[in-house]
Protein backbone atom coordinates (compact mmCIF):
# COMPACT_ATOMS: atom_id res chain seq x y z
CA UNK A 1 0.00 0.00 0.00
CA UNK A 2 2.75 2.59 0.95
CA UNK A 3 3.96 1.98 -2.95
CA UNK A 4 0.76 3.04 -4.00
CA UNK A 5 0.12 6.14 -1.92
CA UNK A 6 3.79 7.36 -2.69
CA UNK A 7 2.89 6.98 -6.46
CA UNK A 8 0.23 9.30 -5.86
CA UNK A 9 2.22 11.46 -3.92
CA UNK A 10 4.84 11.77 -6.81
CA UNK A 11 1.90 12.31 -9.56
CA UNK A 12 0.85 14.93 -6.78
CA UNK A 13 4.50 16.67 -7.81
CA UNK A 14 4.01 16.92 -11.15
CA UNK A 15 -0.06 17.42 -11.64
CA UNK A 16 0.25 21.01 -13.81
CA UNK A 17 -2.26 21.90 -15.62
CA UNK A 18 -5.53 20.54 -14.11
CA UNK A 19 -6.58 16.66 -13.69
CA UNK A 20 -7.14 15.93 -17.55
CA UNK A 21 -3.50 17.00 -17.95
CA UNK A 22 -2.09 14.50 -15.27
CA UNK A 23 -4.27 11.50 -16.10
CA UNK A 24 -1.34 10.36 -18.91
CA UNK A 25 1.07 10.36 -16.09
CA UNK A 26 -1.54 8.77 -13.61
CA UNK A 27 -2.18 6.37 -16.16
CA UNK A 28 1.17 5.57 -17.02
CA UNK A 29 2.21 5.29 -13.86
CA UNK A 30 -0.46 3.02 -12.34
CA UNK A 31 0.09 0.59 -15.50
CA UNK A 32 3.78 0.48 -14.75
CA UNK A 33 3.74 -0.31 -11.62
CA UNK A 34 0.49 -2.92 -12.23
CA UNK A 35 -1.98 -1.61 -9.83
CA UNK A 36 -4.55 -2.33 -12.12
CA UNK A 37 -4.66 -3.70 -15.75
CA UNK A 38 -6.40 -1.45 -18.64
CA UNK A 39 -9.12 -2.42 -18.49
CA UNK A 40 -10.14 -1.56 -15.12
CA UNK A 41 -8.27 1.37 -15.09
CA UNK A 42 -10.23 2.61 -18.31
CA UNK A 43 -13.70 2.01 -15.77
CA UNK A 44 -11.66 3.63 -13.39
CA UNK A 45 -11.25 6.91 -15.36
CA UNK A 46 -14.52 6.92 -17.40
CA UNK A 47 -16.06 7.20 -13.55
CA UNK A 48 -13.90 9.66 -12.63
CA UNK A 49 -15.25 11.76 -15.33
CA UNK A 50 -18.55 11.38 -14.66
CA UNK A 51 -18.48 12.02 -10.64
CA UNK A 52 -18.67 15.23 -9.15
CA UNK A 53 -15.10 17.04 -8.24
CA UNK A 54 -11.61 16.89 -9.82
CA UNK A 55 -10.87 14.32 -11.90
CA UNK A 56 -7.49 13.15 -10.39
CA UNK A 57 -8.30 13.20 -6.72
CA UNK A 58 -11.62 10.87 -8.11
CA UNK A 59 -9.62 8.41 -9.80
CA UNK A 60 -7.01 8.79 -7.04
CA UNK A 61 -10.01 7.83 -3.97
CA UNK A 62 -11.01 5.33 -6.55
CA UNK A 63 -8.29 3.40 -7.02
CA UNK A 64 -7.17 3.32 -3.31
CA UNK A 65 -10.47 1.75 -2.41
CA UNK A 66 -10.38 -0.52 -5.46
CA UNK A 67 -7.12 -1.77 -3.97
CA UNK A 68 -7.07 -1.01 0.17
CA UNK A 69 -10.81 -0.03 0.71
CA UNK A 70 -11.79 3.03 2.82
CA UNK A 71 -7.90 3.69 4.26
CA UNK A 72 -6.26 3.19 0.90
CA UNK A 73 -9.23 6.23 -0.77
CA UNK A 74 -8.05 8.37 2.08
CA UNK A 75 -4.78 7.75 2.01
CA UNK A 76 -4.50 8.39 -1.98
CA UNK A 77 -6.69 11.46 -1.46
CA UNK A 78 -4.48 13.00 1.06
CA UNK A 79 -1.08 12.03 -0.82
CA UNK A 80 -2.52 13.82 -4.31
CA UNK A 81 -3.29 17.41 -2.27
CA UNK A 82 -0.18 17.61 -0.19
CA UNK A 83 2.20 18.36 -3.29
CA UNK A 84 0.48 21.50 -4.09
CA UNK A 85 1.17 22.58 0.09
CA UNK A 86 4.36 21.60 0.32
CA UNK A 87 5.22 23.22 -3.21
CA UNK A 88 3.19 26.69 -2.10
CA UNK A 89 5.62 27.26 0.16
CA UNK A 90 8.55 26.09 -1.36
CA UNK A 91 8.13 28.01 -4.07
CA UNK A 92 7.24 31.43 -2.66
CA UNK A 93 10.75 30.76 -0.46
CA UNK A 94 12.27 30.20 -3.98
CA UNK A 95 10.64 33.20 -5.49
CA UNK A 96 12.49 35.58 -2.93
CA UNK A 97 15.52 33.71 -3.20
CA UNK A 98 16.71 33.26 -6.42
CA UNK A 99 14.88 36.33 -7.70
CA UNK A 100 12.75 34.67 -10.96
CA UNK A 101 11.19 35.87 -13.39
CA UNK A 102 7.14 35.34 -12.44
CA UNK A 103 6.22 35.77 -16.07
CA UNK A 104 8.65 32.75 -17.88
CA UNK A 105 7.80 30.48 -15.22
CA UNK A 106 4.22 30.99 -16.09
CA UNK A 107 5.20 30.32 -19.76
CA UNK A 108 7.36 27.38 -18.87
CA UNK A 109 4.72 25.80 -16.58
CA UNK A 110 2.52 26.17 -19.55
CA UNK A 111 4.84 24.75 -21.83
CA UNK A 112 5.36 21.36 -18.97
CA UNK A 113 1.61 21.09 -19.55
CA UNK A 114 1.44 20.87 -23.32
CA UNK A 115 3.86 18.05 -22.46
CA UNK A 116 1.74 16.48 -19.78
CA UNK A 117 -1.34 17.00 -22.03
CA UNK A 118 0.31 15.38 -25.20
CA UNK A 119 1.36 12.39 -22.85
CA UNK A 120 -2.39 12.06 -21.76
CA UNK A 121 -3.42 11.96 -25.12
CA UNK A 122 -1.04 9.27 -26.04
CA UNK A 123 -1.81 7.17 -23.54
CA UNK A 124 -5.75 7.65 -23.78
CA UNK A 125 -5.67 7.21 -27.12
CA UNK A 126 -3.18 3.81 -27.49
CA UNK A 127 -6.06 1.17 -25.94
CA UNK A 128 -8.19 1.99 -28.53
CA UNK A 129 -6.13 2.10 -31.36
CA UNK A 130 -4.41 -1.10 -30.34
CA UNK A 131 -7.51 -2.83 -30.08
CA UNK A 132 -9.01 -1.69 -33.48
CA UNK A 133 -11.57 -0.49 -31.92
CA UNK A 134 -13.18 1.40 -34.68
CA UNK A 135 -16.66 2.47 -32.43
CA UNK A 136 -14.67 4.05 -29.94
CA UNK A 137 -12.60 6.10 -32.72
CA UNK A 138 -15.84 7.45 -34.15
CA UNK A 139 -16.99 8.46 -30.57
CA UNK A 140 -13.86 9.87 -29.85
CA UNK A 141 -14.05 12.18 -33.22
CA UNK A 142 -17.93 12.97 -32.75
CA UNK A 143 -16.84 14.46 -29.01
CA UNK A 144 -13.68 16.59 -30.72
CA UNK A 145 -15.58 17.89 -32.99
CA UNK A 146 -18.36 19.11 -30.51
CA UNK A 147 -15.75 20.33 -28.19
CA UNK A 148 -13.83 22.24 -30.40
CA UNK A 149 -16.69 23.15 -32.64
CA UNK A 150 -18.98 24.16 -30.03
CA UNK A 151 -19.71 25.03 -26.45
CA UNK A 152 -21.65 22.82 -24.81
CA UNK A 153 -20.86 21.48 -21.28
CA UNK A 154 -17.93 18.86 -21.45
CA UNK A 155 -20.25 16.62 -18.78
CA UNK A 156 -22.72 16.35 -22.09
CA UNK A 157 -20.77 15.12 -24.15
CA UNK A 158 -19.28 12.69 -22.16
CA UNK A 159 -22.94 11.70 -20.85
CA UNK A 160 -24.14 11.53 -24.55
CA UNK A 161 -20.96 9.17 -25.75
CA UNK A 162 -21.39 6.73 -23.02
CA UNK A 163 -25.08 6.76 -23.71
CA UNK A 164 -24.18 6.10 -27.59
CA UNK A 165 -21.97 3.68 -26.24
CA UNK A 166 -24.70 1.74 -24.48
CA UNK A 167 -26.61 1.42 -27.46
CA UNK A 168 -23.71 0.41 -29.84
CA UNK A 169 -21.39 -1.77 -27.71
CA UNK A 170 -23.85 -4.13 -25.65
CA UNK B 1 -16.54 29.18 9.38
CA UNK B 2 -19.59 26.31 9.07
CA UNK B 3 -21.04 28.29 6.69
CA UNK B 4 -18.23 28.55 4.69
CA UNK B 5 -17.73 24.68 4.81
CA UNK B 6 -21.22 24.53 3.91
CA UNK B 7 -20.48 26.33 0.34
CA UNK B 8 -17.58 24.57 -1.12
CA UNK B 9 -19.20 21.12 0.41
CA UNK B 10 -22.34 22.78 -2.05
CA UNK B 11 -19.82 23.79 -4.57
CA UNK B 12 -18.22 20.35 -4.99
CA UNK B 13 -21.01 18.27 -4.87
CA UNK B 14 -23.21 19.90 -7.44
CA UNK B 15 -19.94 20.45 -9.67
CA UNK B 16 -20.17 17.58 -12.55
CA UNK B 17 -17.13 17.64 -15.24
CA UNK B 18 -14.19 18.10 -13.05
CA UNK B 19 -12.55 21.19 -11.35
CA UNK B 20 -12.93 23.74 -13.83
CA UNK B 21 -16.62 23.44 -13.71
CA UNK B 22 -15.57 24.83 -10.02
CA UNK B 23 -14.07 28.21 -10.47
CA UNK B 24 -17.06 30.48 -11.68
CA UNK B 25 -19.44 28.63 -9.28
CA UNK B 26 -16.72 29.60 -6.63
CA UNK B 27 -16.59 33.16 -7.77
CA UNK B 28 -20.08 33.66 -7.88
CA UNK B 29 -20.65 32.50 -4.45
CA UNK B 30 -17.59 34.13 -2.64
CA UNK B 31 -18.46 37.86 -4.31
CA UNK B 32 -22.12 37.76 -3.90
CA UNK B 33 -21.82 37.30 0.01
CA UNK B 34 -18.66 39.92 -0.14
CA UNK B 35 -16.23 37.04 1.23
CA UNK B 36 -13.69 37.82 -1.31
CA UNK B 37 -13.74 40.42 -4.14
CA UNK B 38 -13.25 39.82 -7.88
CA UNK B 39 -9.38 40.72 -7.92
CA UNK B 40 -8.88 38.67 -4.51
CA UNK B 41 -10.08 35.77 -6.42
CA UNK B 42 -8.49 36.47 -9.66
CA UNK B 43 -4.50 37.29 -7.66
CA UNK B 44 -5.76 33.62 -5.66
CA UNK B 45 -6.72 32.06 -9.20
CA UNK B 46 -3.21 32.75 -10.74
CA UNK B 47 -1.44 31.73 -7.79
CA UNK B 48 -3.06 28.39 -7.91
CA UNK B 49 -2.35 27.55 -11.81
CA UNK B 50 1.29 27.58 -10.94
CA UNK B 51 0.81 25.16 -8.16
CA UNK B 52 0.31 20.91 -8.71
CA UNK B 53 -2.34 19.59 -8.16
CA UNK B 54 -5.94 19.75 -8.71
CA UNK B 55 -6.93 23.45 -9.54
CA UNK B 56 -10.34 23.10 -7.31
CA UNK B 57 -8.68 21.96 -3.97
CA UNK B 58 -5.93 24.76 -4.95
CA UNK B 59 -8.54 27.44 -4.94
CA UNK B 60 -10.02 26.47 -1.93
CA UNK B 61 -6.82 25.62 0.13
CA UNK B 62 -5.63 29.33 -0.90
CA UNK B 63 -8.71 31.26 0.15
CA UNK B 64 -9.28 29.28 2.97
CA UNK B 65 -6.25 30.56 4.22
CA UNK B 66 -6.55 33.81 3.12
CA UNK B 67 -10.05 34.12 5.03
CA UNK B 68 -8.82 32.69 7.88
CA UNK B 69 -5.13 30.85 7.92
CA UNK B 70 -4.44 27.32 7.97
CA UNK B 71 -7.98 26.94 9.52
CA UNK B 72 -9.80 28.46 7.27
CA UNK B 73 -7.85 26.23 4.89
CA UNK B 74 -8.79 22.70 6.10
CA UNK B 75 -12.40 23.84 6.24
CA UNK B 76 -12.54 24.95 2.58
CA UNK B 77 -10.62 21.96 1.41
CA UNK B 78 -12.42 19.86 3.37
CA UNK B 79 -15.88 20.70 2.30
CA UNK B 80 -14.28 20.27 -1.23
CA UNK B 81 -12.71 16.75 -0.85
CA UNK B 82 -15.44 15.28 1.17
CA UNK B 83 -18.43 15.18 -1.95
CA UNK B 84 -15.95 13.12 -4.36
CA UNK B 85 -14.69 11.38 -1.81
CA UNK B 86 -18.24 9.56 -0.50
CA UNK B 87 -19.82 9.57 -4.37
CA UNK B 88 -16.95 7.95 -5.62
CA UNK B 89 -16.99 5.17 -2.82
CA UNK B 90 -20.44 4.78 -3.29
CA UNK B 91 -20.12 4.39 -7.08
CA UNK B 92 -17.14 2.63 -6.22
CA UNK B 93 -18.64 -0.30 -3.87
CA UNK B 94 -21.93 -0.64 -6.80
CA UNK B 95 -20.29 -1.10 -9.32
CA UNK B 96 -17.79 -3.92 -7.47
CA UNK B 97 -20.58 -6.11 -8.10
CA UNK B 98 -21.60 -4.48 -11.68
CA UNK B 99 -17.93 -4.30 -12.93
CA UNK B 100 -18.15 -6.96 -15.76
CA UNK B 101 -22.32 -6.49 -16.55
CA UNK B 102 -22.47 -5.35 -20.42
CA UNK B 103 -24.42 -2.43 -20.03
CA UNK B 104 -21.97 -0.88 -17.40
CA UNK B 105 -19.11 -1.92 -19.96
CA UNK B 106 -20.73 -0.49 -22.70
CA UNK B 107 -21.38 2.86 -20.91
CA UNK B 108 -18.02 3.95 -19.71
CA UNK B 109 -16.26 2.34 -23.17
CA UNK B 110 -18.29 5.26 -24.36
CA UNK B 111 -17.94 7.66 -21.77
CA UNK B 112 -14.00 6.70 -22.00
CA UNK B 113 -13.94 7.20 -26.17
CA UNK B 114 -15.57 10.39 -25.18
CA UNK B 115 -12.21 11.53 -23.45
CA UNK B 116 -9.85 10.52 -26.03
CA UNK B 117 -11.34 12.82 -28.19
CA UNK B 118 -11.81 15.81 -26.02
CA UNK B 119 -8.24 15.44 -24.41
CA UNK B 120 -7.15 16.27 -28.13
CA UNK B 121 -9.24 19.01 -27.83
CA UNK B 122 -7.56 20.67 -25.18
CA UNK B 123 -4.06 19.59 -26.45
CA UNK B 124 -5.20 21.18 -29.60
CA UNK B 125 -6.33 24.45 -27.50
CA UNK B 126 -3.62 24.55 -25.74
CA UNK B 127 -1.04 24.38 -28.47
CA UNK B 128 -3.04 27.37 -30.04
CA UNK B 129 -3.15 29.64 -27.41
CA UNK B 130 0.75 29.07 -26.12
CA UNK B 131 3.29 31.05 -27.98
CA UNK B 132 6.63 27.74 -28.86
CA UNK B 133 9.39 28.04 -30.88
CA UNK B 134 10.90 25.14 -32.54
CA UNK B 135 13.19 24.29 -29.46
CA UNK B 136 10.02 24.15 -27.47
CA UNK B 137 8.57 21.93 -29.74
CA UNK B 138 11.81 19.60 -29.93
CA UNK B 139 11.78 19.49 -26.02
CA UNK B 140 7.88 18.78 -25.84
CA UNK B 141 8.14 16.07 -28.14
CA UNK B 142 11.38 15.01 -26.97
CA UNK B 143 10.11 14.72 -23.39
CA UNK B 144 7.02 13.21 -23.97
CA UNK B 145 8.32 10.28 -25.79
CA UNK B 146 10.40 9.76 -23.21
CA UNK B 147 7.64 9.73 -20.24
CA UNK B 148 5.96 7.30 -22.39
CA UNK B 149 8.26 4.96 -22.52
CA UNK B 150 9.70 5.10 -19.69
CA UNK B 151 7.31 6.24 -17.11
CA UNK B 152 9.91 5.76 -14.24
CA UNK B 153 11.68 9.22 -15.18
CA UNK B 154 8.23 10.92 -15.58
CA UNK B 155 9.19 13.42 -12.53
CA UNK B 156 12.97 13.94 -13.74
CA UNK B 157 12.24 14.10 -17.08
CA UNK B 158 9.61 16.74 -16.21
CA UNK B 159 11.25 19.29 -14.00
CA UNK B 160 14.00 19.29 -16.51
CA UNK B 161 11.89 20.25 -19.07
CA UNK B 162 10.87 23.25 -16.95
CA UNK B 163 14.05 23.71 -16.20
CA UNK B 164 15.11 24.32 -19.85
CA UNK B 165 11.90 25.93 -21.18
CA UNK B 166 12.72 28.66 -18.35
CA UNK B 167 16.33 29.13 -19.50
CA UNK B 168 15.07 29.24 -23.02
CA UNK B 169 12.06 32.56 -21.93
CA UNK B 170 15.23 33.97 -20.15
CA UNK B 171 17.69 34.20 -23.57
CA UNK B 172 14.67 35.13 -25.53
CA UNK B 173 13.98 38.04 -23.17
CA UNK B 174 17.60 39.60 -23.12
CA UNK B 175 17.48 39.14 -26.91
CA UNK B 176 14.36 41.09 -27.29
Amino acid sequence: MLKMILLFFQIGFISFGGGWASLGIIKQLILENKLLNEEALQQAISISQMTPGPVAVNLATYIGYLKYGLLGATLNTIFLVIPAIIYYYIAKWLLTKLNLNRKNIMQSLKLGTIILITMTFLSVLKPILTTKDIGSIIIAIYALILFIKTKIDPIYIILSSAIIGLIVFS
Amino acid sequence: MIRLFFMFFKISALALGGGYAMIPVMLKNLTSYNILSEEEFKEILSIAQAMPGPIAFKVSWLIGKKINGIKGSLVTSLGVLIPPFFSIVLIATILKKYSNNNYVLAFTRGAYASLVGMVAGILYDFIKTTKTNIYDIFIIIFSTLIMFVYPKYTVIVFFSSIILFYFLEKGYGKNA
